[in-house]
């Protein structure tokens, strides 16, 4: 396997409390890997110490085997960017700024700008100005793809996107995998990691927790899952599955079951399965919940 | 990959149609300015306001005052006098937009992952600012040279053209303080206001070293000390080789200083 990104102890300090400390990472070709933190964790100063726009304060950043901050042009010939927050020349239009970058990358086919735009349904030709903040996003993402960048970097890349055209940036984002493009986007919504990572990896204070496959990331995590059984329920039924491995915190208000699962889908569903219900919610967890889920312990502590 | 060259000579370009609205109000601005007062010449040509061989030589120097009666040292003390300090703020704007406020509005992230180095951004920046005014003073030398041919007077097209060109070096390199600014801060506002404050400091040392004798050693720190009237003096080139190299050393420093510091949003 060929790495795509890597970084190397690297540490980057700036402030007071602030900054990234001995990040490890090697994300191979052709891998998505989900970036997940809360805000103010280190994703957004992990992602601009690999883009060269921030300096490490010790260890080492290398895009395809090239140190970003050594040779930028270079490095950044094979990357293409999406920062969290950014703002486009107001009097260009997209179509403008498409063929200004690709003047700069070299690049004389532009159509691919095209066809992303037409899947996101972005519009190229009107000024960036009048257009609204999800339509600025989406100039934003053509600009980092249309090259067809061996490594794309996205810093929270739906961010004021609708759900449609979400799930069609995320289709696109799969196509770039299927072309070996290596992807290494951070988010916060666990269903677009769920969706497209392989990888996963979870920072918190600057600090890089947990390196997982999706799918073992995701399936520690704590459910909420409540249950209502039929008027008249037989309690045995309702103890069963209180009892079940992995439930915790249950609570009977009949005829609702609530409780937190964590563990094997499976084992639940069979259980589910073998008595008599009337209804079942599972609730998605959300990030916070993913770390207590994974981590055992409460949010204000630190990782076990 | 292009070569650097090739992808400055892309950048300048970009710059160039981003600038051009702004220059051609700058040009606007100036053309006015230089046609109010060289239409007015003939009505002030024999005017007691234009004897002053009374004042205060000091004040005569200070002000550009000498020979008033003359078409050239008219234009000089008119028009002329006043571009360097009027005209560095054009760079002054571009360089805080161009560099602190697009860093503060996030504008830089999106160029600077771009395959270019943060010099060629720098480099492009100034170059356009340059040429930008470069093309007011142009402007500016044709149109007042046309003045003073409708109004009859006579000015060598060689003594206007050494004139205009008088302010270029001057304006670059108070301009380039701006550069500077803005390559080390991330606040448009803060380049803009400490951009401002430092050019009229400069033109103030000039000007008042002139007036007080005591603080004449000073005026050798202030750019505007090295722009004179080539009506009347001998051309300085000295003046314009130390001038030319200072813009330069403060353009290596913009790059230097903007190269080895983090961007923000």
């Amino acid at each position: 396997m060929e790495s795509a990104i890597q970084t190397i102890h690297l540490t980057k300090t700036y402030g007071k409390n602030r900054g990234i400390r001995d990040i490890n990472l090697d994300i191979q070709k052709g891998e998505v890997f989900g970036f997940l933190g809360p805000n103010g964790a280190g994703k957004s100063t992990t992602l601009r110490t690999l883009t060269a726009l921030m300096k490490p304060t010790s260890g080492q950043a290398l895009i395809m085997g090239i140190d970003p901050h050594q040779r930028p042009v270079e490095a950044m010939a094979k990357v293409g960017n999406l920062p969290t927050e950014f703002s486009l020349e107001d009097r260009s239009s997209g179509r403008a700024l498409v063929n200004y970058f690709a003047a700069l990358r070299d690049v004389a086919d532009t159509s691919y700008a095209d066809e992303i735009a037409r899947r996101i349904d972005a519009d190229l030709d009107r000024p960036v100005r009048k257009l609204s903040r999800g339509n600025k996003q989406k100039i934003g993402i053509v600009l980092a793809l249309f090259h067809r960048p061996p490594v794309v970097i996205l810093d929270e890349p739906t961010g004021g996107l609708d759900p449609l055209v979400q799930e069609e940036f995320l289709e696109i984002l799969l196509d770039a995998k299927a072309n070996e493009q290596t992807v290494l986007f951070s988010s916060h919504v666990l269903s677009e990691v769920e969706r497209i990572a392989d990888r996963v990896g979870i920072i918190r204070d600057g600090e890089m927790i947990a390196v997982e496959d999706q799918h073992v990331l995701t399936s520690r995590a704590i459910r909420k899952v409540r249950v209502r059984f039929p008027d008249g329920v037989n309690g045995n039924a309702v103890g069963t599955i209180a009892r079940l491995p992995g439930v915790d915190a249950a609570n009977w208000l009949a005829p609702f079951l609530t409780f937190d699962y964590v563990g094997d889908a499976n084992a639940l569903v069979r259980a589910l399965a073998a008595q008599e219900i009337e209804m079942i919610d599972i609730e998605r967890p959300s990030l916070e919940e993913i770390f207590f889920g994974y981590y055992g312990k409460s949010q204000n502590g630190g990782a076990q | 990959m292009i070569s650097e060259i090739q992808s400055t000579m892309i950048v300048l370009k970009h710059t160039l149609e981003r600038n051009r609205t702004g220059v051609l109000w700058w040009t606007l601005g100036v053309a006015i300015y230089t046609v109010i007062n060289i239409a007015a010449y003939p009505s002030f040509k024999d005017s007691i306001l234009l004897q002053t061989q009374n004042y205060p030589q000091a004040m005569i120097e200070a002000f550009g005052l000498q020979n008033l009666d003359q078409i050239g040292p008219y234009i000089y003390a008119q028009v002329f006098l006043m571009l360097p300090l009027v005209l560095a703020f054009m760079p002054i704007t571009a360089f805080a937009g161009a560099i602190a406020g697009a860093e503060e509005r996030g504008g830089l992230d999106v160029l600077l992952t771009q395959p270019i180095k943060r010099r060629t951004l720098v480099l492009s920046t100034w170059m356009a600012s340059a040429l930008g005014v470069l093309f007011v003073l142009v402007v500016t030398g044709v149109l007042s040279w046309l003045l003073v041919k409708i109004i009859g007077e006579d000015l060598s097209v060689t003594d206007m053209a050494l004139a205009t060109w008088s302010v270029y070096p001057v304006t670059i390199t108070v301009g380039s303080i701006g550069l500077l600014l803005s390559a080390a801060m991330r606040n448009r506002g803060a380049v803009l206001g400490a951009g401002i404050a430092i050019t009229f400091l400069l033109y103030l040392m000039e000007v008042i070293g002139k007036l007080v004798k005591e603080l004449d050693g000073l005026r050798w720190i202030s750019p505007f000390r090295y722009f004179n009237d080539v009506f009347t003096y001998d051309i300085p080139v000295w003046h314009y080789a130390l001038l030319i190299a200072v813009a330069s050393v403060l353009l290596a420093a913009s790059i230097r200083v903007f190269d080895r510091r983090d961007i923000f949003t």
